[in-house]
């Protein structure tokens, strides 16, 4: 795959990811209706995963457009470890390290948890076959491949 | 290089024509499997509940009828209410061969309760229902203080839920049922008294007596009477009681002929894909290979056979298909199977994806129907290509 | 003889009559010889060429390969024989455009069921592409070469299976005078090896450079050891008939 190709294709995958990943949840598959009752509830347990995927999915973002900027290999390899990472850490707080709503059949579950999965995983996917594509180009004047030093 | 090694040059040189065959192909075979899928699911649901909907009739108040359908088949929680004297005279009115109570209790939102679901309460010495299908994954059924959770409930064996701000014991999970079941917490009859007077105590309003209050009879009918006229002696006997019978038969045939119905639609618009598909396929194999009659005169010319040319053209019309025939299925099982329970509720039927031993089947199947198509389709084309003349192609150029 | 063609015809009906594209034609050829066939559009050379290659049936006549009647072989035995010992360079663009130089070269050779297990057809191939000066070429695909390039491919593939004859079908026609000039020279070597080539061209410079000379005309076919004039292209049919 050519240099701007590259660049193209993983930026604009990656912003993509990411931003369904942060906005998706308040917007597209949504997390459940934040409603005050008993007095004293608070938000919902999925409400904390949406605020934390606003931050994750902004970052995979990030690092997607200022992938678009660089045509250094080295730095785009580093770029892409960043997006690999982020992916895994939004799955992470999906499945792990938040909880979603008690109730299997509220919309979280239903909706918003196989949503940020799928995504999550195609962002890793990308991560990883990105890093591996560059890391394994061969060398050659213009566009060297990363060294593992 | 052999004929699949030459096609698969071939293909890879054209990659935008390649992927436009490929995603066709992986469009065909997403509908087919997600088609039979579907299908199969809503026939596994509706004999799901026929099995689970042991009863011949069901005694609600009037009116409550569609939230007693609901609370079954949904597992929309609902909460209604006989009076304890009156359920006693039902469970023996004319016509009745065994009967049993069952207590509905919709739980709060609120910091009260675990989550908002249905409670049924059932009594384990006259019930013929829920009990033995209840007792086969959990033998005894749950004790005082216990309860039995639905497949979808967010809870183990061992676990504790709160509802009306008391603590019960998780004693098993069920099964998946493709019904209101699958949402639905289950109490013997004592510890969802309990229960309800917990409800009573946060609900307030007019409820009945925690001790005597019933919400509906599952009811077994005598041989011999008819369920329709049974039904009707019951109305009339129980006018000024408001008590309204619902025949499981009756709701169960209306639930089957919709389905029915629906798997009827569903199959024969995979029909009709399936058949479009070939057609298309047919269509573009021929106006693809059309354009590529000098390139299978020169292998004429460089002394291929006939065979060799069908071999190539099958080859790549195989390798187009298996491609895409795989690539459905896999966007299948990474976009669809996540969302089913989302689906399961959005058809508001019985639905019930089947075991993975069956499941790989149907989706084997899919993706052999799928596979297959592209060689049908480039059939006459390869037989067109075979038989045409190669000094008269090699003059076309 | 390699090659003996007899009272060979083939007729086409045309406009409610017959239309005999090849005319009772006679021509005999042995490995030493290097044949070229010239004549006008229309004259039925590259008909002939086919019938010989035995991508065409004839009308009526005779056509004995290496003491094979090709009149009395089905298609499969025609192909084999095309694919083993003939090497048939179609006129125009003949190189396979979706194969690399490379592949192009070694696909006859996997046609059908090889012979020789030892065989290695790439070492074979990557040895026609260095005597026809493109062996850096070897990966590339068709449409990134000139037409001279193309032209080594094509006579690179149809020497693959080491044939007895090789046939020609336009091979300059395309071709600047210098590409034109070195193709020749080729063929030139290619028959000096011991491969009998038959090549046809409307063009008499280029048909000036075989050992046997034939003009073509309405279907007939005529040996010639006369001189051309160069400057025409053509040999005038009065000088023709000598």
């Amino acid at each position: 795959m050519g240099n701007s190709k590259n660049r193209l294709a993983v930026g604009i995958g990656a912003a993509a990811l990411g931003g369904l990943i942060a906005i998706g949840p308040q917007y597209m598959f949504k997390i459940c209706e934040q409603t005050m009752h008993g007095g004293a509830h608070g938000a919902t347990n999925c409400f904390w995963v949406g605020q934390a995927e606003i931050g994750v999915g902004a970052l995979i973002a990030a690092l997607g457009i200022a992938y678009l900027f660089f045509s250094n290999p080295l730095i785009r390899a580093g770029l892409s470890v960043g997006i690999l990472f982020g992916a895994i850490l939004s799955l992470a707080v999906a499945d792990i390290l938040l909880k979603f709503c008690e109730d299997a059949s509220m919309s979280c579950h239903l909706a918003t948890l196989p949503a940020l999965n799928i995504v999550g995983t195609l962002a890793v996917i990308l991560g990883v076959s990105n890093t591996a594509y560059l890391f394994g180009k061969p060398r050659h004047t213009g566009s060297e491949a990363p060294s593992n030093a | 290089m052999t004929s699949f090694g030459i096609a698969v040059l071939n293909l890879r040189r054209k990659p935008l024509r390649t992927f436009c065959l490929v995603a066709f192909v992986a469009l065909l075979s997403f509908v087919l499997s997600g088609g039979s899928l579907l299908a199969y699911s809503l026939h596994n649901g509706a004999r799901s509940m026929s099995e689970r909907l042991g009863a011949d009739a069901l005694f609600v108040p009037v009116g409550y009828e569609g939230r007693a359908a609901g609370a079954l088949l949904r597992g929309e929680p609902s909460a209604f209410y006989f009076d304890g004297d009156l359920s006693e005279r039902l469970m023996h009115a004319e016509g009745v061969l065994r009967a049993s109570p069952q207590l509905f209790i919709a739980t709060f939102d609120s910091s009260h309760c675990a989550f908002p679901t249905q409670i049924i309460g059932y009594d384990p010495k006259t019930d013929f229902t829920i009990g033995p299908w209840l007792t086969r994954k959990i033998p005894g059924g749950p004790g005082i203080g216990e309860v039995v959770v639905g497949s979808g409930v967010n809870r183990k064996s061992g676990d504790e839920i709160q509802f009306f701000g008391r603590l019960y014991r998780v004693a098993g999970k069920l099964d998946k049922t493709g019904m209101g079941f699958d949402t639905s917490i289950f109490m013997n009859m004592e510890t969802s008294r309990a229960a309800f007077k917990d409800y009573a105590y946060y609900a307030g309003g007019k409820l009945p007596d925690a001790d005597n209050a019933i919400s509906s009879i599952t009811v077994d009918i005598k041989s011999g009477y008819d369920p329709s006229k049974f039904a009707r002696g019951v109305r009339e006997t129980f006018r000024n009681e408001l008590v309204s019978v619902v025949l499981m038969q009756a709701m169960f045939e209306d639930i089957s002929k919709e389905l029915g119905l629906s798997i009827a639609i569903i199959t024969a618009l995979m029909a009709v894909f399936w058949l479009l598909a070939v057609g298309v396929l047919a269509i573009l194999f021929t106006v693809t290979l059309n354009e590529r009659r000098r390139e299978f005169g020169i292998y004429r010319a460089l002394g291929a056979t006939r065979r060799k040319l069908y071999e190539i053209v099958l080859s790549e019309s195989c390798a187009v298909s298996l491609f895409g025939a795989v690539s459905g299925v896999l966007l299948l099982c990474f976009f669809v199977f996540p969302f089913a329970p989302l689906i399961s509720r959005s058809i508001e039927s019985a639905y019930l994806q089947p075991s993975f031993k069956v499941l790989s089947m149907i989706l084997c199947g899919g993706l052999l129907v799928s596979f297959l198509t592209g060689p049908i389709a480039s059939l006459g084309s390869a037989a067109v290509i075979g038989r045409m003349s190669a000094s008269a192609v090699m003059k076309e150029g | 003889m390699l090659l003996e063609v007899r009272n060979l015809k083939k007729e086409y009906s045309r406009g409610g009559g017959v239309f005999p594209a090849v005319d009772d034609v006679c021509l005999s050829i042995g490995t030493e010889d290097f044949v070229c066939i010239t004549g006008p559009s229309g004259s039925g050379k590259s008909t002939l060429l086919s019938m010989i290659a035995g991508l065409l049936a004839p009308s009526s006549g005779s056509i004995v390969f290496d003491k094979l009647e090709l009149v009395n072989m089905d298609d499969d035995e025609l192909s084999l024989l095309r694919n083993t010992k003939i090497g048939y360079i179609p006129q125009g663009a003949s190189v396979l455009s979706n194969l690399s130089v490379l592949d192009n070269v070694i696909l006859p050779f996997y046609l059908h069921k090889k012979r020789v297990k030892d065989d290695d057809p790439i070492e074979r191939a990557n040895g026609l592409l260095a005597r026809m000066g493109i062996l850096k070429l070897a990966e590339t695909f068709p449409p990134q070469l000139s037409g001279g390039e193309l032209r080594r491919t094509a006579i690179a593939r149809s020497l693959i299976n080491s044939p007895l004859l090789l046939i020609a079908d336009e091979p300059t026609v395309d071709l600047d005078p210098k590409n034109s000039s070195e193709v020749m020279s080729i063929f030139r070597d290619i028959s000096k090896d011991g491969t009998a080539v038959i090549l046809v061209s409307h063009d008499i410079g280029t048909a000036r450079g075989g050992n046997r000379f034939f003009f073509m005309e309405s279907g007939r076919l005529e040996e010639k050891t006369s001189e051309v004039r160069p400057e025409t292209g053509f040999l005038s049919p009065a000088l023709a008939r000598g």
